[in-house]
C-alpha cells in the first residue's frame, strides 16, 4: 500500500508577483529596483516605497546573502510538511538589501551562527516545490 | 485632558471547548462588562471591534438593542487589543460617543486554532494555496513551510539571542523564567486554563520543541472565550474608574503582527513608539507598578520589556533570569498568567488583567497604585487609577 502524496503548498501568484514566480521557480530571486533611487525591496509592491511616480524595474538579485535567522520546525502545524519534518526555516538579508523567507538546506544547524553567509538556488522547498532555497557558503566555513 | 476611562469588565469561562458560538459568548462577556459598571445597554453608543473577530457590528447591535452613533476596526490580530481601547479612547474624547462597549469573541480552540495552519491555505486543484504575502502562510512564507505564527516568533527569539550575546541554555533560562512566572500567577487565578497545572524550570525544558529555540510552553494557549471592557467619560458605577492616560496604535513597514521583514520589536522605530506612550502619560519606565505586554511567546515579553524602555536593548533576558516577572521583580508582567497560562483571547484578557491592577482587584494584585502599561508590539496604552 502507498501513502498519499500530500499535497504541496503552492503561491497564488497576481499580476504583481507573477515575474518574481516566473523566476523562483527557476530558483532564482527575482527584485524590484527603482530607477529613479535605487532602492530594492521585497514582497513585491505597486510603486517605490520612497516615490510613488518613481519608475521601478525588476532584475535578478545576485542570490547572496546572510543568515539573518532561523529556526528547525519540529512540530506541524499542517499535514501537508510532516513529511517534511524537521526542516530548517531560514531569513535570509540579501546583499541587495531586502529579506527572503526560505528554507536552509544541507545544514547542521549546530553550525549556524549570525550573518553567516549563505547562496540561493533550486532547490527542495518544505511545501513540495523546487524553490530559491539557502544554502551555507562553502567557502565561508 | 481629556478625562476617559475604563468603567467596566467582563468575560466568559475560559475552555478548551465552550460549546457555545461565538456570538453567545461575545454577548455574555459584553453583558457582564455592563454588569459591572451598572450601564444599561439603552445608553451604549459606540462599539469598538477587532476586524479578525467573527461577531460583527450588526450581530452585537440586534442582541442588545444598540442605537449606535459610533463604531469602528481594529486590525492585525493582537496589535488590535489596545488599540480598541485606543479608539474608544478617541471617540470618547472627541464626544462621537458617550459609552463604548470594546470586545473580541473566539472560539480559538474548538474552532479557529491558530496555532493550526488549515484555516490559512486555500484548496485548488489538490495543491493548497498559499496567499497574500504576509507571513506566516502567505504566498512567499508557506511554500517553505513558514505555518504559524511561533514558527515566525521562533525566528525573532533566535535573532534576539544572536543580538544579546546568549548562548541558547540562556535564552531558554530567560524564556523559561517568563513560562514559569506566569505559571505561577495562573495558579492563582481561579479562571486561568492552566490554574491547576504548576510548572518549573525542569518542566519547562522537559516540554515538547515546537519550533527551536521554542518549546510548547513558549506559545500562548488556544482558548475558547470572551472578554469586553466598557469606556466612558466620567467614573461610574461602583468600581474604581481606570483612567486612559495616553494611548498608541503605531504601524510602520513590515510592522503587522507577525512581521518577518522588518526590525525586531526591540528596535528603535518601537523604542521611539514606546517611549512617545510613556511621554504623553508623563510616566517613566521606573514608574510603572504592573504591565501587560503582549504574549503570544514568550520571547515577545522580552522584546516587549526593551521595546517600551524597561530594559535597555538586549538585556531584558540577563535581568529576567536575575529577577523574573513575579510579583517581586521590578516589573511584574501577565500578572494573571498572561497568554500563556491564563488564556488567548487574543490580547483581551490582558487589558482586562491591567484593569484589575489599576482597581486593586487582581487575583496576584500588586501591593502598590500607580500606572500600568498595556502594550501588544506597537499598540499600548498606559491606564493610572
Amino acid at each position: 500500500m502507498t501513502s498519499p502524496i500530500p499535497p504541496r503548498v503552492v503561491p497564488e501568484e497576481s499580476e504583481l508577483t507573477a515575474p518574481y514566480w516566473a523566476s523562483a521557480m527557476l530558483g532564482r530571486v527575482a527584485l524590484q529596483r527603482c530607477l529613479d533611487c535605487g532602492l530594492v525591496w521585497h514582497p513585491p509592491a505597486p510603486s517605490c516605497p520612497a516615490g510613488a511616480a518613481h519608475r521601478i524595474e525588476w532584475f535578478e538579485a545576485s542570490g547572496r546573502g546572510r543568515l539573518y535567522s532561523y529556526t528547525v520546525v519540529e512540530h506541524p502545524v499542517h499535514p501537508a510538511v510532516i513529511g517534511a519534518l524537521p526542516y530548517l526555516l531560514a531569513l535570509v538579508d540579501l546583499d541587495e538589501g531586502p529579506r527572503l523567507i526560505c528554507n536552509l538546506v544541507s545544514t547542521d544547524p549546530s553550525d549556524l551562527s549570525a550573518d553567516l553567509p549563505v547562496t540561493l538556488s533550486a532547490g527542495p522547498a518544505a511545501g513540495g516545490l523546487t524553490l530559491p532555497v539557502a544554502r551555507l557558503d562553502e567557502s565561508a566555513r | 485632558m481629556s478625562r476617559v476611562a475604563i468603567v467596566g469588565v467582563g468575560q466568559t469561562r475560559y475552555s478548551r471547548e465552550s460549546g457555545r458560538s461565538e456570538w453567545q459568548l461575545a454577548v455574555e462577556a459584553i453583558s457582564n462588562a455592563l454588569t459591572d459598571c451598572g450601564i444599561e445597554p439603552a445608553d451604549v453608543d459606540g462599539l469598538v471591534r477587532y476586524s479578525y473577530d467573527n461577531v460583527d457590528e450588526a450581530m452585537i447591535v440586534r442582541s442588545f438593542g444598540l442605537k449606535l452613533r459610533y463604531y469602528s476596526q481594529t486590525g492585525f490580530g493582537g496589535l488590535g487589543a489596545p488599540a480598541t481601547l485606543a479608539h474608544a479612547y478617541a471617540a470618547v474624547a472627541s464626544g462621537q460617543a458617550r459609552v463604548v462597549v470594546c470586545y473580541r469573541s473566539l472560539n480559538g480552540r474548538s474552532t479557529t486554532r491558530y496555532g493550526r495552519a488549515e484555516r490559512s491555505l486555500g484548496t485548488g486543484g489538490g495543491d493548497l494555496i498559499a496567499t497574500g504575502d504576509r507571513a506566516p502562510s502567505g504566498a512567499f512564507a508557506g511554500p517553505y513551510g513558514m505555518l504559524s505564527p511561533g514558527q515566525v516568533m521562533a525566528m525573532w527569539a533566535r535573532r534576539y539571542q544572536w543580538e544579546a550575546g546568549l548562548t541558547e541554555d540562556e535564552l531558554a533560562a530567560a524564556t523559561g523564567r517568563i513560562a514559569v512566572d506566569q505559571r505561577a500567577y495562573a495558579n492563582a487565578n481561579p479562571d486561568a486554563v492552566m490554574g491547576g497545572r504548576p510548572l518549573d524550570q525542569t518542566g519547562y525544558l522537559a516540554g515538547r520543541v515546537i519550533a527551536t529555540p521554542l518549546r510548547v510552553f513558549d506559545l500562548a494557549l488556544e482558548t475558547d472565550g470572551a472578554a469586553a471592557l466598557v469606556v466612558t467619560d466620567a467614573a461610574i458605577g461602583p468600581r474604581p474608574a481606570v483612567w486612559i492616560r495616553s494611548a498608541i496604535q503605531g504601524l510602520i513597514p513590515y510592522a503587522e503582527s507577525i512581521a518577518t521583514y522588518g526590525e525586531l520589536r526591540n528596535g528603535p522605530t518601537y523604542r521611539s513608539l514606546g517611549s512617545r506612550l510613556l511621554q504623553d502619560a508623563a510616566v517613566r519606565p521606573a514608574d510603572l507598578v504592573s504591565a501587560s505586554i503582549y504574549d503570544a511567546t514568550s520571547v515577545s515579553v522580552l522584546l516587549g520589556l526593551e521595546g517600551y524602555g524597561i530594559y535597555p536593548v538586549n538585556r531584558a533576558a540577563r535581568a529576567v533570569i536575575e529577577h523574573g516577572i513575579g510579583p517581586e521583580s521590578p516589573l511584574p508582567v501577565n500578572t494573571s498568567g498572561g497568554h500563556l497560562s491564563e488564556a488567548y483571547v487574543h490580547g483581551m484578557n490582558l487589558v482586562i488583567e491591567a484593569v484589575r491592577q489599576v482597581r486593586g482587584e487582581s487575583m496576584n494584585q500588586i501591593p502598590r497604585s500607580g500606572p500600568v502599561l498595556v502594550a501588544s508590539g506597537p499598540s499600548g496604552l498606559v491606564l493610572t487609577p
